[in-house]
């Protein structure tokens, strides 16, 4: 909720001269960089295994082909006495078979690669649920007409952090959508969510929300700010991997709902 | 403790004065006004004809004083752009001598302007001051036409702007928070409106401005680069007189007069944009349900109760107002309130009682579905200042003086109604109790050496109530320790010693040092690319130490053919210590344990700033340029190194021209251009999330492309008639349409998602804008 709002008043801001701006796309000479190894890691409560995918930075001139990283040796337990190594299931991506998310459980992380050793610890939050979504028709400074609002009970007395993720005709909205329950302990929460692609009648919605733990929050929160343009002075996410690479591990639930727009 | 202080000072400053008054010398004093509408004038010159070199000005509220010995004296009294009085005066007693000079008919340019304020430059101790004169200012071309002080000082070595259009400024490497805002002694917190696209400031409201960059006198304190002194107008106290000014973007009007001829005046100033009114002709329906705009508003009243008394009263109003579709809304804003009392305790003591209020807030209100709620946040200052100048004789002028002030911070309160979706919360309120005193002596050692010396004790408490947090090095509060009502909780004592040099090497040259310590207490978290109207100041506290800044410099100062060509040149060395910085993805807003999300470190800026200006003739104006370094070390920043601070432009160049070709026709230019501002671009990529991200290595290690900029401007002043006066203001703000980066941002390419691409934003080119200024008389 409070990023939302703060979001939307310093935007709201902004675009009120930036409406008379002209954008171009202009050379820029970047530096290059030293590849590092780049960490995503999900476990979700709905009996899918963990999924775990490594990949290395590269040059911002080169193409968007990311190498996999296939040599790691990953590991993955949790608080219940379970662990197996990941198994590598396609170039760079490695999946359990054993272990799935139980809520309220504690995972732990662990990947070897190249003599390096990252390590990640995330607590499966209790799930909150989503239980309704609709469309709202709203209009700030011509930009979007439509805004996706979705109806949980925040459950009271604990710290709860929620992720969003919007599809819009199977497209994901690029826009990082995050709420914390600062301002909205214990409520009922409708709070619309503002994307980046602009919503048509007639287009089929798909809205997925996740309870995510602290940690994973804070690296999604730093990742928005980035996005967003937000921030003075960019850097790279923060991450729960300790060891020094990019990217997160994060137990969370995933619940969802389709509308279509009227 | 203070006053006791204080009381020793008196005690010495009157058995100063009462060997001086054994001698055989006699004092003359007074108040400098202005004839046509009975304004006092500050810095009018007091020359001593039989005495060379002997003379003083008057001070910010046109009192002067002078202690000679008995004789037979003629007096010189003038001011830039007034006509010279000269007064035969025989001084065997004490005596009080009031003076109205007569503005010079003539136009200001082409005035043959007096001998002794054409060398101020030279001959002034003060080192790395900047005034403007408000003529000035309305010659100049600026953005949309709205004449603004903030923006024309940017014109100035060593003041640079923080970005395109914008009234925030950086001082010889400071922030754009380090600058100690004053109208009329009140501390503006926001100066800015929209964005910062336009100042607080309504120029026709302003008498006069001082901008200190460095060795400010000691009755200054609390911010870290700079000071600067914005004084309203009192109002005319001889006639009645109305003038405005219509615009593109706004208009304007000025009301004053007399309350009572010769005793009494007025002055309300107000100002309001109508961008808003714009939406009402845009297409699109839902578009004309939104609100945008400013006003503000400037008042004042001055009312002399007698020979030895003046009390005024002056305040400041000022809203922006933000809203869409009647759903959500934003509006922010300063006011401030100034109450002063000026005594004359005898010919040699002048004393000003200054109470002041300050108060900066906003409020964010929504109200779409259940989501019916709104923040507020505020900072609120009381301020009791007490000054005394003495003025024993005529090589020494004597401040000082006590401030105490309590200052109350509300980061955040969210008001809701009970169906709201939102729960009613309170961020802990702040409070902070600052008590400062100061000394300082102008001395004027010899003919040619005069020294400002002075020092200031600074004393800030972070009071209760509210619990304080300590935090481990990851920024994770470890202990609360909870403080009751008014518990001090903490108290930082700094002593700020502050000199000032100049030595007359020859009558048109000369060299001046100077040195100054400074401490900020009160800081302004803003963690984005510019400032909002939501950041938050926070006091200094446990901790939170304050911002130390010690500044040395040197300066070389010549005119040249008869004081038409002013030039001069400084050099400046200042490091800082305690600056604050964020942590990577910091929460600043709304955020209780705020203190946990900073890092701390150090800065240091050095630089030259060069300056040559021509003053008078049918064509006149300036080239500044200033050469600096500004850099930054933090903690937790950049693995500790040194790295660019984001105002370190290593070129700064402005050339400001003004031709008056005709008594009805006067044109100006200006151009500037500075090295693009230091900041981080992405040095890789990487695939996360199902998307490019970028990957950063290090901060500010990139530059924006440089900046520069030509405006143009014509004034046309329509005839003049006993009671009407006009002018027409026409002018293009970047006349060759250079398309300068507002941000640089990185994305995929639309076409090809396999490649990622750099996009400029440019904000304004080719901005025209047209006003009608007008006065009735």
């Amino acid at each position: 909720m409070k990023s939302t709002i703060f979001n939307i008043s310093v935007s709201l801001v902004i675009s009120t001269f930036v409406f008379s701006s002209c954008k171009k796309v202009i050379d820029i000479d970047l530096n290059d960089s030293n590849p590092q190894f780049v960490i995503e890691a999900n476990i979700i409560n709905d009996g899918t295994p963990c999924t775990v995918d490594i990949t290395k930075t590269i040059n911002f001139s080169e193409s968007n082909n990311f190498p996999a990283v296939t040599n790691a040796i990953v590991t993955l337990s949790d608080n219940a006495g379970n662990s197996e190594n990941l198994q590598m299931t396609s170039n760079g991506h490695y999946t359990s078979s054993t272990i799935t998310g139980v809520q309220g459980r504690t995972y732990t992380l662990n990947v070897n690669v190249d003599g390096k050793t990252f390590n990640a610890v995330s607590t499966l939050p209790y799930e909150v649920n989503l239980d309704s979504a609709w469309v709202q028709d709203l209009l700030i400074f011509g930009s979007n007409s439509y805004s996706v609002i979705p109806e949980y009970k925040d459950s009271s007395g604990t710290m709860n952090f929620y992720r969003f993720k919007l599809f819009v005709n199977d497209t994901l909205d690029k826009n990082i959508f995050l709420e914390d329950d600062v301002f909205t302990d214990g409520r009922t929460v409708t709070i619309p969510l503002f994307g980046e692609i602009e919503i048509e009648a007639g287009d089929t919605l798909r809205l997925q929300m996740m309870c995510i733990d602290k940690p994973a929050y804070l690296f999604f929160f730093s990742l928005a700010s980035l996005q967003n343009g937000s921030t003075g002075a960019p850097a790279n996410p923060v991450s729960n991997f300790s060891g020094g690479c990019l990217g997160y591990f994060s137990a969370h639930t995933l619940m969802e709902k389709t509308m279509v727009v009227f | 403790m203070i006053h006791s202080q204080i009381k020793v000072l008196l005690l010495y400053i009157l058995s100063v004065n009462a060997v001086f008054a054994q001698s055989d010398k006699f004092t003359i004093s007074g108040t400098i006004k202005d004839k046509k509408t009975g304004e006092t004038i500050i810095g009018a010159i007091v020359r001593v004809n039989e005495l060379s070199g002997t003379g003083t000005t008057s001070n910010e509220y046109g009192f002067y004083s002078l202690t000679l010995p008995s004789g037979k004296y003629n007096f010189i009294y003038s001011f830039l752009g007034f006509t010279q009085q000269d007064l035969s005066i025989e001084l065997t007693q004490y005596k009080i001598v009031n003076i109205s000079l007569s503005e010079n008919s003539t136009q200001l340019t082409e005035v043959v302007v007096i001998a002794e304020r054409k060398d101020i430059n030279v001959t002034r101790t003060q080192m790395g001051v900047e005034k403007l004169d408000t003529k000035e200012i309305s010659k100049i071309p600026v953005l949309f036409g709205e004449k603004d002080i903030l923006k024309t000082i940017q014109l100035l070595p060593g003041i640079k702007s923080a970005g395109e259009g914008n009234s925030g400024f950086y001082v010889r490497g400071g922030g754009a928070d380090q600058n100690l805002i004053l109208l009329d002694e009140a501390p503006v917190y926001n100066a800015s409106h929209l964005l910062g696209f336009f100042s607080t400031f309504n120029s026709d409201a302003i008498k006069d401005l001082t901008l200190y960059k460095g060795g400010m006198p000691a009755q200054y304190g609390g911010r870290l680069s700079s000071v600067l002194d914005v004084k309203m107008n009192e109002g005319n106290n001889q006639r009645f007189g109305v003038s405005g000014g219509l615009g593109l973007i706004s208009s304007k009007l000025n009301v004053e007069g007399p309350i009572q001829k010769d005793k009494s005046s007025f002055l309300v100033t107000a100002r309001r944009t109508y961008a808003d009114l714009y939406l009402i002709f845009s297409k699109d329906k839902e578009m004309r349900k939104n609100q945008i705009f400013f006003y503000d508003l400037n008042a004042k009243v001055n009312y002399k109760l007698g020979e030895k008394d003046r009390l005024f009263l002056s305040g400041y109003f000022g809203r922006d107002v933000l809203s869409v579709a009647k759903t959500f809304g934003i509006d922010w804003g300063n006011s401030t309130g100034t109450m002063r009392w000026n005594h004359i305790i005898n010919q040699k003591i002048f004393l000003n009682t200054s109470f002041i209020f300050s108060n900066y807030n906003y409020k964010i209100a929504f109200n779409s579905g259940n989501n019916d709620f709104s923040v507020t946040s505020k900072i609120r200052d009381w301020n009791l200042k007490q000054e005394f100048q003495y003025f024993p004789n005529p090589n020494n002028k004597i401040r000082f003086g006590f401030n105490s002030i309590y200052h109350t911070i509300v980061p955040g309160q969210i008001t809701a109604s009970e169906a709201s979706g939102i729960n009613e919360i309170k961020l802990q309120d702040r409070y902070a109790w600052e008590n400062d005193v100061f000394f300082s002596n102008e001395w004027n050692a010899t003919d040619k050496l005069s020294i400002i010396y002075g020092v200031r004790l600074t004393s800030f408490s972070a009071l209760g109530k509210g619990d304080y947090y300590s935090y481990d090095a990851n920024g994770n509060v470890i202990a609360t320790t909870p403080y009751s009502n008014n518990e001090f909780v903490k108290t930082y004592v700094n002593p700020e010693p502050r000199l000032s040099a100049s030595y007359l090497i020859t009558p048109v040259s000369s060299v001046k040092v100077s040195y100054g310590r400074n401490i900020q207490n009160l800081h302004l978290i803003s963690n984005s690319t510019s400032t909002t109207p939501t950041d938050l100041w926070v006091p200094s506290s446990k901790n939170i130490k304050p911002e130390i800044a010690d500044q040395v410099a040197l300066g070389y100062f010549r005119n040249f053919k008869e004081n038409k060509y002013e030039f001069s040149t400084e050099i400046y060395y200042k490091d800082m210590q305690n600056q604050i910085d964020y942590r990577n993805g910091a929460n600043t807003q709304a955020n209780d344990k705020i203190e946990g999300e900073l890092l701390f470190g150090k800065g240091r800026a050095y630089g030259l700033e060069l300056f040559l200006k021509k003053k008078v003739g049918k064509f006149n104006g300036w080239i500044g340029y200033t050469l600096s370094r500004t850099k930054k070390s933090i903690d937790g920043v950049n693995n500790g190194n040194w790295y660019a601070a984001k105002q370190d432009r290593t070129h700064d160049v402005s050339v400001v021209g003004i031709y008056d070709i005709s008594p009805n026709w006067s044109l100006s230019a200006v151009w500037v251009y500075s090295t693009g501002n230091a900041i981080t671009f992405p040095s890789g990529k990487y695939s996360l999330d199902g998307q490019v991200q970028f990957l950063y290595t290090e901060r500010n290690g990139y530059r924006m492309p440089a900046y520069h900029r030509l405006d143009i401007g014509a004034t046309w002043y329509r005839k003049k008639t006993a009671t009407y006066e006009s002018s027409w203001n026409f002018s293009c703000y970047n006349a060759y349409g250079r398309e300068n980066a507002y941000n640089i941002n990185f994305r995929e390419n639309k076409d090809d998602p396999t490649k990622t691409e750099a996009v400029r934003t440019t904000l304004f080119r080719w901005i025209p804008s047209i006003s009608y200024n007008f006065k009735f008389k």
